[in-house]
């Protein structure tokens, strides 16, 4: 895998736009993991995913080290979605907006109002934790990656991804018992 | 139940995650294909622009009006009124495009705050004279299909100093593709607004673009 990650981007850095597109595609659920943990607004975190991808397209003569795109993306991405919290976005988008999470699919009335409060405690215990340890969250349960990929995305070693991931499962596990 | 799991919350707080970020997979790969093959990443890095744009855009504007108003002021003592009568002032039509492309914005897009970007009238007909018949448009869509020869070349390869993105998603419920597969509609619309800023001139010219499209997502069924 990581070899044609390196692959993918010497051959992206030397302009072959498809191989970036390839990249976009291995990295996409990362990239928007990440901005998720900052903003916790799908809608924000797919904008700041979109805007890094296309930084990290412009910016990819200054990687040095291929093997380390992922996580070299990755701080963008978690610098534009800072960038986006701080210039309040969030509380300008008009609140008449309908959000995907507001509108569960499917159902009956009945599982959607469930579905509706499961997510809003899920959303409520998510914001309850740091931003670091959301990260991992966030990246194991959404992006399925182990410690180690974790720890390499956001450049720290995997016993501190664990002790995160441990510290942040007793928080949500103490908030959604409530 | 051990620290590594999280029990019945655990697939619960997955669902909660792919619910609200596989409507946005996609989105980066489609941008990226959009982008106009001049934004390479061999064009000059982005730390080396000048690190607050907006607040150096400003600076500029403020510099190239002071300096407008200067030579105004030089004329008029200088010539008599009825040179200054007499002045040629081209621009005008050409203004009415950028007026016109700024007004077009579909009202639903109106509830989103425009960035207070400080206006010269100077600066914007300079750009403007430059432009080719078919206004800011044409020249937009000459510089996105025809490289190097295009208008916005002929304005000394002006800087894009901005592009906010702004965007939501619609739930349009749940369909049935082909009649018997389930799929959620999901309507994505977004805003964009580049504005480029020519440093030779001072000058500056934005776009802004609606879009609109129309994702089917597949729901698994057991």
């Amino acid at each position: 895998m990581e070899s044609t990650v390196e692959e993918a981007v010497h051959r992206a850095q030397a302009g072959d736009r498809q191989a970036f597109g390839l990249l976009i595609t291995r990295f996409e659920r990362a990239a928007l993991a990440v901005a998720y943990a900052v903003l916790l607004d799908a809608d924000l975190a797919g904008d700041a995913a979109q805007e890094g991808f296309l930084r990290g397209w412009q910016r990819l003569g200054e990687l040095r080290e291929p093997s380390r795109f992922g996580s070299w993306l990755c701080e963008i991405v978690r610098n534009l979605a800072h960038d986006a919290r701080r210039r309040g976005k969030r509380e300008r988008r008009a609140r008449a907006e309908v959000s995907l999470a507001s509108l569960p699919a499917g159902g009956g009335p009945v599982s959607n109002l469930e579905q509706k409060e499961t997510g809003e405690r899920l959303g409520q215990a998510l914001a309850a934790l740091d931003e670091a340890s959301r990260t991992a969250l966030v990246l194991r349960y959404y992006e399925g990656l182990s410690s180690k990929r974790i720890g390499e995305l956001l450049g720290t070693s995997s016993a501190a991804v664990d002790m995160r991931l441990t510290r942040a499962r007793q928080i949500l596990r103490a908030r959604l018992a409530e | 139940m051990n620290d590594d799991d999280l029990g019945p919350w655990e697939s619960q707080l997955r669902q909660h995650l792919s619910r609200h970020l596989d409507g946005q997979l996609g989105r980066s790969l489609k941008r990226f294909e959009a982008e106009p093959p001049a934004a390479r990443h061999n064009e000059p890095p982005e730390r080396s622009r000048p690190p607050a744009p907006r607040v150096t855009l400003r600076t500029v504007l403020a510099g190239v009006a002071a300096l407008a108003a200067a030579v105004m002021l030089l004329a008029l003592l200088v010539s008599d009124g009825e040179e200054q009568a007499e002045a040629p002032r081209p621009q005008v039509d050409q203004r009415a495009d950028i007026d016109r492309i700024e007004n077009d914005q579909p009202t639903q897009q109106d509830q989103h705050p425009r960035p207070d970007v400080p206006r010269d009238p100077a600066a914007e007909a300079t750009i403007t004279a430059d432009l080719p018949p078919g206004g800011p448009d044409a020249a937009l869509d000459a510089n996105e299909s025809s490289g190097a020869s295009n208008a916005l070349a002929n304005l000394g390869q002006p800087l894009i100093i901005e592009r906010l993105l702004r965007s939501r998603t619609l739930d349009e419920g749940t369909v049935l593709i082909d009649g018997r597969t389930p799929a959620r509609k999901l309507r994505r619309q977004w805003y964009e607004r580049v504005e480029w800023y020519d440093r030779a001139r001072g000058a500056r010219m934005e776009r802004i673009v609606p879009r609109e499209e129309v994702v089917f997502v597949r729901i698994p069924t057991l």
